[in-house]
């Protein structure tokens, strides 16, 4: 019973460490068009990144997170114009296009990645990663507790500033009549590429939190994608409280399926869940 | 105010508007009438910057703004209230006025501006916290034109603002119409089928048949002839 | 060379379904491993040499692709694709964990009792003759009413389904049609490397390799695949031997990006060529086109 109590709590706090992974995929698949099959390579990278700053610098991956998500932020705004773009603009179904695109970039990550830091797998060792913290009486690790604040804030924030900044109800706009922004005197252009950054900018703080959750190896993005993905499609690309919701119950379903299944079983579940959601509904999910 | 000449817009291989040409002077309300498929609203769409002309010029105040952007043409103050309203659905009517007033020198003024509109279309203001989407077809015909005057124009196109309203609802709509334009000095340019209402209250007027413009004159003249008259007020 | 067969085999029977009717399945390596698991069993059970059972395999992956296809290609865009891609890892998943399949470490097979030479060889005129087969087929459906049909979906789907094409129909007939060959391939290779794990022939990069060549060839056309099979095996090849097997798949991934501004891949890159030539000399051809 103790452990069933655990794994639940351990369960949620996995679930806000992911919507902070997911939340950027469900921005740019709903308000930017773009199918980001590369987000959580992109967040791989700076878990690579952070990993290289602690173990040679022995900077805080907390710290590094405030370093690279602006950095990733500033890269999104240079793929933006350069890559993505003109994958969207013009083509029949954007959403294909740039799903085949970021495939191809996740392949260039993920080898990359295997060239420089070898294919073995790494793990973030910080003062507190071990460190059991007792939260409201569940005992539960430090470096969980610390990516799902992480991930919290993150989702909170950026719905904070979609529907509370005059920039955020911009995005919305564009978002949902793309049209009728213009009409207004919106640059719905230059709105696609801030959201885009913005969601490139997040996949630094998800990366660099399921990092210190995990052990990692260059393939581990596409675990992380297959389970950012059952989140988008659950929670509706763009909606960032539904990302946090559908995020809770699959952390819930992950973290009692860890404690009581074998590693297979919960492969099963994730594939299974993932493939009976797109089956069932797959249109209107996308605008 | 605004000079259109020979405006050409093609979709794909086929064009929709061949070679039209309108003007409408500083203050003026003009009509634009038309059957359906006639090329009505691609020539709109044209001018606010939503498509792209293949040939012709569009000039507002002495701009040519041919082929601008709409964001930018919108600068300038000619602001398109769209055929369909492209309101955003799942926003408030209070965000969506605000949305109008987006642009900064808009924005300078939004809060006259939203009181105005609160004014003119009370029911607006009972409204203000409901999502767009959620509105009746009525409201939301009042909110596109709301958000449009929070852009402050200068020049205001209305598309088919009385599409889909009750008789009663789309003369109240135009007589509202009518108000911005004697009453404000709006200079304007509204398509409707709302024909007969429409050319009573409109000082000038254009026909568009099969994408040219076929016909054009003060509004009380146009009713009274007789080819317009058949073809539209044969009722 | 075998493998260079095998590839153009592969990217060729996907560009049915993937090329001309735009529908971009990511799992096709599904099949591949169906195929390979078939002809396997059939040796080890029934002692029916893979060399003559191999179009089983591909009639078991056919048969799997018709009972699974129908919701699949039902599905649009990258959804459809990131669906085919579960399908291949549920199938490994599912395989890796049937004891019967030998599991993770899956079924071991004799290689035919002959020398190492001949042997070489035999795979080598069984890939060719697949390459032939894949190229030939694809091909014939390029001028067939069912290649019109694929064409007609990916250039407007609904559209096509207003002038009264059974897309759903056309669509499952081209993957059905696609797993068959794509199972046959799978069905020679598994003996061509003696194990059959799920490692191994349900690797996606395999799945992966096939359509990025397809892509890459240009897929709209049946010569499209042979071109970018030939053309990213040897680069391929040659990046893995003297840099590293990563800088090779860099060079793919890359690739695929390139992909994206190139619709039409090389093949619609020499025919711009081409073209601009016949114009630039007056040519009568080119304004036809
Ligand atoms: N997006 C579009 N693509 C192709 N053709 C269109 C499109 N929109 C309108 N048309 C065609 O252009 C012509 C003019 O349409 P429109 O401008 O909407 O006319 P109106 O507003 O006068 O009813 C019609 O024949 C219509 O079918
Ligand atoms: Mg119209």
């Amino acid at each position: 019973m103790g452990m069933l109590v655990t794994s639940l709590a351990s369960g949620l706090l996995l679930g806000c460490a992911y919507a902070g992974a997911a939340v950027g995929l469900s921005l740019a698949m709903g308000m930017a068009r773009v199918f980001n099959l590369a987000h959580t390579a992109l967040g791989l990278t700076c878990g690579y990144l952070a990993y290289f700053l602690l173990t040679t610098a022995g900077i805080d991956p907390m710290v590094a997170v405030g370093l690279l998500a602006p950095l990733m932020f500033l890269a999104g705004l240079a793929l933006w114009p350069t890559l993505f773009r003109p994958t969207v603009r013009g083509v029949a179904d954007p959403a294909l296009s740039t799903s085949i695109l970021t495939l191809g970039l996740a392949i260039v990550l993920e080898n990359a990645l295997s060239k420089v830091w070898t294919p073995n797998p790494r793990i973030m060792s910080t003062p507190y990663s071990n460190q059991a913290i007792t939260l409201f009486g569940f005992t539960v690790q430090g470096s969980l507790v610390v990516a799902a604040v992480l991930g919290l804030l993150l989702v909170l924030g950026l719905h904070w500033f979609l529907n509370r900044t005059f920039i955020g109800l911009a995005i919305q706009a564009v978002a949902q009549e793309p049209d009728g922004a213009r009409l207004v005197g919106i640059r719905a252009e230059l709105v696609s590429m801030l959201v885009f950054a913005l969601s490139v900018g997040t996949a630094a703080i998800g990366g660099v939190g399921l990092a210190m959750i995990y052990s990692f190896g260059p393939a581990s993005y596409f675990d992380w994608l297959l389970t950012v993905l059952l989140i988008v499609v659950v929670g509706g690309a763009g909606a960032i409280l539904g990302t946090l919701i559908s995020a809770l119950g699959v952390g819930l379903v992950l973290g009692l399926g860890g404690a009581l299944l074998p590693q297979a079983w919960n492969s099963l579940i994730l594939f299974g869940l993932l493939l009976t959601i797109l089956l069932l509904r797959p249109y209107g999910l996308f605008k | 105010m605004l000079e259109v000449s020979g405006l050409t817009v093609y979709y794909g291989p086929l064009p929709a508007v061949r070679e039209a040409s309108l003007k409408v002077a500083a203050g003026q309300f003009v009509g634009l009438i038309g059957p359906n498929g006639a090329g009505k609203t691609t020539l709109l769409k044209a001018v606010s910057g939503l498509l792209r002309p293949a040939a012709g010029r569009v000039v507002f105040d002495g701009t040519d703004i041919t082929g601008w952007p709409a964001e930018r043409i919108c600068e300038l103050g000619l602001v398109h209230v769209p055929e369909g309203r492209k309101l955003f659905p799942r926003l408030t009517v209070l965000d969506n006025l605000r949305l109008g007033a987006y642009l900064p020198r808009a924005r300078a003024e939004s809060d006259r501006a939203l009181k105005e509109v609160f004014d003119l279309f009370p029911r607006l203001y009972e409204r203000r916290r409901q999502l767009a989407g959620t509105l009746s077809g009525g409201e939301q015909q009042m909110l596109a034109i709301g958000r449009g005057l929070a852009a402050r124009p200068r020049l205001l196109i209305l598309d088919e603002p009385t599409l889909g309203l009750s008789p009663r609802l789309a003369h109240e709509i135009l007589e509202v119409i009518k108000r911005l334009n004697s009453e404000r000095r709006l200079t304007l340019l509204v398509v409707s089928q709302e024909v007969v209402h429409l050319l009573k209250l409109a000082d000038y007027a254009f026909v568009m048949e099969t994408g040219r413009i076929t016909a054009e004159g003060p509004a009380s003249e146009l009713i009274a002839d007789p080819k317009v008259r058949k073809v539209y007020v044969g009722l | 060379m075998t493998v260079i067969f095998m590839y153009i085999a592969l990217s060729e029977s996907w560009t049915i379904l993937g090329g001309y009717a735009g529908y971009v399945s990511f799992g096709h390596v599904a099949f591949f491993g169906i195929g390979a698991y078939t002809t396997a069993l059939l040796l080890l059970h029934v002692g029916v040499n893979p060399l003559f059972s191999f179009p089983l395999g591909g009639v078991a992956a056919a048969l799997f692709a018709a009972v699974v296809g129908y919701p699949i290609v039902r599905l649009q865009g990258p959804y459809f694709s990131i669906v085919t891609l579960l399908v291949a890892l549920l199938t490994s998943l599912v395989v890796k964990n049937t004891p019967a399949l030998g599991g993770t470490t899956g079924l071991w097979l004799p290689l035919p009792d002959m020398p190492i030479e001949l042997n070489r060889t035999t795979f080598y005129w069984f890939m060719l003759f697949m390459a032939l087969v894949a190229t030939g087929v694809t091909a014939w459906v390029e001028n067939s009413k069912l290649g019109l049909g694929l064409m007609a979906i990916r250039q407007n789907e609904a559209v096509a389904e207003a002038a009264g094409a059974n897309t759903t129909y056309i669509k499952l007939a081209a993957l059905v049609l696609s797993a068959g060959l794509t199972g046959m391939v799978g069905g020679i290779y598994g003996y061509l490397r003696s194990y059959v794990t799920p490692e191994i022939v349900f690797d996606l990069n395999i799945g992966v390799t096939l359509f990025l060549m397809a892509l890459f060839g240009g897929c709209r056309r049946w010569q499209g695949p042979v071109l970018g099979a030939v053309i990213l095996s040897v680069l391929g090849e040659f990046l893995t031997l003297n840099i590293g097997e990563e800088i090779a798949r860099i060079a793919y991934g890359l690739c695929l990006v390139l992909v994206v501004f190139f619709p039409d891949g090389l093949v619609g890159i020499i025919d711009k060529i081409t073209v601009n030539r016949k114009v630039a000399f007056g040519g009568k051809h080119a304004v036809e086109r």
